[in-house]
């Protein structure tokens, strides 16, 4: 694995995971007539797409670097449990007291917090080590 | 006899004069509906609530002429958390379905020009206990602005759901209008 290759996954799944956010807001929010824009937008999506998608193609440079694809499964399995203990954090967030109908925010966000790795390991086929 | 009954006419008339006056001096004072907050405040709980609605007729210089009537709706509890919301809703605690409505009523005002107290009826949850309201009146001519601070006992108003605050202090700031 290049870091050519480590860069272009990172990018890639940040495009796509934040597409699929920003598709999925705009269709809650209008769906359910409510605004998180205080604390969810769509530059914020980005961010956190991008932040999400370079840390996993980090992981994966490190551990190929290191083992090989010995580890790849197991990195998988670990960005996959990260992935669902991140809404631990959702269900307790507080929201500023003017947003109203708080009861709807995990339903936007917790879906949100498995975009990253779910556009991530798409893509990894593509960016295999022996592929391109 | 003549002159006596003079005197009793001047009085009479006298009374009633100024007990008109004192009826144009009560300004019946309108919520600015947009503008207020009633927010509350606990160890590892704050929020707020809507749904206010007022009778506030009152008078700076003679308080003991006001009357203020308060009510919310308790559905509209507000933590910034859905969990929360539902918790604070729930039968153990508010009870909203069933007594959607929390209602202060005045039973006496009485305070100097700035710093007030109302004594009044606090219901919650279909428990009504007295409590005494301290509270500033801002005059701004057209406007004014009731602010406002006390605490609760939460089990006084049997709200016993686990994890509730024992004491929860309340704070309002209620805009107004003429």
């Amino acid at each position: 694995m290049t870091l050519k290759k480590t860069i272009l996954h990172a990018l890639f799944s940040s495009v796509l995971a934040a597409l699929a956010g920003i598709m999925y807001n705009s269709i809650y929010c209008s769906a359910f007539e409510i605004n998180f824009k205080s604390v969810l937008n769509v530059t914020g999506i980005i961010g956190a797409s991008i932040f999400g998608c370079v840390l996993m193609s980090i992981g994966y440079f490190v551990v190929y670097k290191w083992k090989g694809e010995k580890l790849i499964a197991a990195l998988n399995i670990l960005i996959a449990i990260l992935s669902f203990a991140s809404i631990v954090g959702v269900f307790g967030f507080q929201l500023p007291m003017e947003v109203e109908s708080p009861e709807l925010f995990p339903g936007l966000a917790v879906p949100m917090h498995f975009f990253p790795a779910l556009s991530f390991f798409s893509l990894a086929p593509i960016f295999k080590a022996k592929t391109i | 006899m003549k002159t006596k009954n003079i005197k009793l006419a001047v009085a009479a008339f006298t009374i009633l004069f100024a007990s008109a006056f004192t009826v144009i001096q009560s300004v019946n004072w309108k919520l600015k509906e947009d503008a207020y907050t009633v927010s509350f405040k606990g160890p590892k709980v704050d929020g707020v609530i809507k749904g206010l609605k007022t009778s506030i007729v009152f008078d700076e210089a003679n308080p003991e002429k006001s009357k203020i009537t308060a009510t919310m709706d308790a559905n509209t509890v507000n933590t910034g958390n859905g969990m929360k919301n539902k918790h604070a809703k729930a039968e153990d605690a508010l009870n909203a379905a069933q007594f959607p409505e929390i209602k202060f009523e005045s039973t006496s005002v009485s305070g100097k020009v700035g710093n007030y107290t109302a004594v009044g009826k606090l219901t919650i949850k279909g428990v009504t206990k007295e409590i005494n309201l301290p509270f500033t009146f801002e005059n701004k001519g057209a406007e004014a602005v009731f602010k406002g601070k006390f605490s609760i006992v939460t089990k006084d108003y049997n709200i016993t759901k686990k994890g509730t605050p024992d004491v929860l202090e309340i704070d309002l700031n209620v805009p107004v209008t003429k």
